[in-house]
């Protein structure tokens, strides 16, 4: 049965609906504020009116799944099914649901939010649209199909859960929404429900798993490991300050979604917030780093100094919550400690003993208590898909190693732009961001944004590995325009053990070389000499004699010399000075 | 109607050789015979930390929750 309710959106008119709503359906409106303060977050430009269908006697597969898996079999009663709320911008009749629905089709679907009747864990899957919610910056969504009043909507969205706390805690609930988004965005992945995630920590653990006591990391790798996924681990006390926000940043602009470990707490990381590419609000001084080459002093600045707050879907928080790591550490760093100090006082009244708010204002944390905390406890735990075997930690040190921290390609990049204060004064550093990205994607932007058809045939002609590491390094301005000079591409397929250290291209203004092509001119190069010195009297090449071992001994020591040789002396008229920042991966703006 | 292929391949550009002197080459060589043994050393360490990351988080067993 479907119910339509339009009200408007403020405080007075939520209140009255919601006092009706828990008349009407005590059983699942049994946190009702948590409801309100998503209601809150809605953003709607066209209409400051919402209409609300209630589809009572709903079927919502996660809860099923739980319900039969864990709830049927306790004694007290539990209901079997769960009621939607669908919400719609503007007033909408039922009749506007048949025939063409012209005026649905506008795109006026904010949202579906499931209701189960529990009282811990009372929102079940909602699948909000983040375009109409009140929130600024980049987000990962996939699209989902959805059915109300007998009609297909689809809705771009990231999944949204709250923890029941007996069969999904936070882990648990932050795997399931992030396999689902994997599984309906690509085929290679397969939706796990709960029970197929605890059946997998069941097999991987010496304790029961049910009532839920939480999962560990390795234990949350497994389960990612059991949807075919290829998870990576860091963790903030192996990778330090700088470098755990780096790998974290590079991720998010990889536009993966992955867990970030907090402390007894997971949430997922699904974008960015504004990146202040025109430094309207970062000090330049605050931002910028050095390093020193040659008693000269280089300075850089990475993008992600200029995102200040990432998306995060807490279970504990309404959905895309715009926070920084530092934040949620310490929010659930006080959340462990105040659990702890209830245990300890437990059988007094904590309340009036201390309070939580005073526990709370006598915790205050300077810039070094932070790390420790995050040494602790914050780790990432990343799903890549199985044919990314360069990671972002070893792309980042090829990165470094051969371009950004490599003083003569710097020289080279200043000279090609005549530009000799790039890098070498602090007003005017090198600006850079890696990401990784699949070359389809990168390809098909290329070929839309290039400027000339020798760089139109360039990408559209050569063959690439399957996944890119990409690095863009630019000025302040050139970025303030979305715009780049250098592109350095990495085949992520690659392994460090490759001669050219996984390069796959380069190029600046008049510059460019393609690896690939470097490596087979070598090949054939040293295969004819080596003919030469072994049969010179021989008209026909004769591949019987040729040492093998030796041509590719050879071509392991000469490789990056001649990439590079290649590179800096050899023009290439049709590169032009700038190019437009790779903006098509799975980071959408909202 | 006579049938017209057309292929397009990658720019000349691209393709062709170039020659360098040796002094050039030999610095080009020397720069990245320094970025590849700091390489070495940083993949090896990177591979170390991979490892170490997983046997801490068996050893520490915290739960989220």
């Amino acid at each position: 049965m479907n119910t339509f309710v339009t009200f408007k959106l403020d405080q007075e008119n939520i209140n009255e609906l919601f006092i009706t709503l828990i008349r009407k359906y005590p059983l699942y409106f049994q946190e009702p504020e948590r409801i309100k303060e998503i209601i809150y977050l809605f953003d709607t430009k066209k209409s400051d009116l919402v209409t609300l269908i209630i589809e009572s006697d709903y079927v919502d597969r996660q809860y099923r799944d739980s319900y039969y898996s864990y709830f049927s079999q306790k004694y007290s009663n539990f209901e079997r099914n769960c009621i939607r709320l669908a919400f719609f911008e503007g007033e909408i009749k039922y009749r506007d649901f048949m025939a063409d629905m012209p005026k649905l089709k506008k795109n006026l679907l904010i949202g579906t939010i499931v209701l189960r009747p529990l009282s811990v864990g009372n929102i079940g899957h909602s699948l909000l649209n983040p375009q109409k919610l009140k929130i600024n910056g980049y987000v990962q969504t996939c699209k989902f199909k959805i059915m109300i009043c007998g009609r297909k909507f689809f809705i771009k969205a990231f999944p949204y859960l709250t923890q029941d706390n007996e069969t999904m805690t936070c882990a648990e609930t932050a795997l399931f929404n992030l396999i689902r988004y994997y599984s309906e965005k690509y085929c290679e992945y397969r939706i796990l429900m709960p029970s197929e995630i605890l059946k997998t920590l069941e097999d991987s653990s010496y304790e029961r798993v049910l009532p839920s006591q939480g999962v560990d990391d390795p234990c949350m790798a497994k389960v990612l490991q059991a949807g075919h996924f290829h998870p990576r681990l860091y963790r903030y006390e192996d990778e330090g300050e700088g470098n755990f926000e780096e790998l974290f940043y590079s991720y998010v602009e990889s536009g993966i979604p992955f867990i970030l470990g907090l402390p007894q707490h997971a949430v997922i990381c699904i974008g960015h917030g504004s990146v202040d590419f025109k430094m309207d609000h970062h000090e330049l001084s605050e931002i910028i780093t050095y390093d020193i080459f040659e008693d000269k002093k280089v300075y850089y600045i990475c993008t992600g100094r200029l995102v200040d707050e990432y998306i995060f879907m807490d279970d504990n928080q309404t959905p895309y919550i715009m926070s920084t790591i530092d934040k949620l550490t310490i929010r659930y760093y006080e959340n462990m400690l105040y659990e702890d100090y209830e245990e300890e006082i437990s059988g007094e009244d904590i309340e009036n003993d201390l309070g939580n708010t005073q526990l709370q204002d006598q915790m205050s944390y300077s810039e070094e208590t932070i790390p420790g905390m995050k040494k602790q406890f914050d780790s990432l735990l990343v799903p890549l898909y199985k044919r990314i075997f360069l990671d972002a930690s070893r792309a980042r040190s090829i990165f470094d190693d051969h371009f950004l921290h490599n003083p003569d390609f710097l020289e080279k990049i200043r000279e090609a732009y005549d530009d000799i204060t790039w890098g070498t004064k602090e007003d005017n550093p090198f600006v850079w961001r890696i990401y990784l990205t699949s070359s389809n994607s990168y390809k098909d932007f290329k070929c839309k944004t290039v400027s000339n058809f020798d760089l139109f045939q360039y990408y559209s002609n050569q063959p690439y590995p399957r996944f890119i590491w990409v690095l863009e390094i630019g000025t302040i301005s050139t970025f303030s325009e979305q715009m780049a000079r250098v592109e350095v591409l990495l085949d992520a397929t690659s392994s460090t053990n490759s001669n050219t250290w996984a390069i796959l291209s380069i190029g600046y203004k008049g510059h460019m070389v393609f690896v690939p092509y470097i490596v087979e001119q070598l090949n054939e190069k040293q295969i004819s000499e080596m003919n030469l010195c072994h049969e010179e009297n021989s008209t026909t090449q004769d591949y019987s004699s040729i040492n093998w071992e030796d041509v590719s001994e050879e071509v392991k020591q000469k490789v990056l010399t001649e990439i590079f040789k290649s590179l800096y002396y050899k023009s290439n008229k049709f590169v032009g000075d700038t190019y437009k920042i790779f903006s098509a991966s799975n980071l959408k703006e909202v | 109607m006579a049938l017209h292929f057309e292929s397009y391949s990658l720019p000349d550009a691209l393709k062709e050789n170039t020659v360098v002197s040796s002094e050039n080459t030999a610095k080009i060589s020397k720069r990245l015979k320094k970025a590849n043994n700091s390489l070495v050393k940083k993949m090896k360490a990177i591979g170390r930390k991979e490892k170490r990351s997983w046997q801490k988080s068996h050893l520490r067993n915290s739960k989220r929750q």
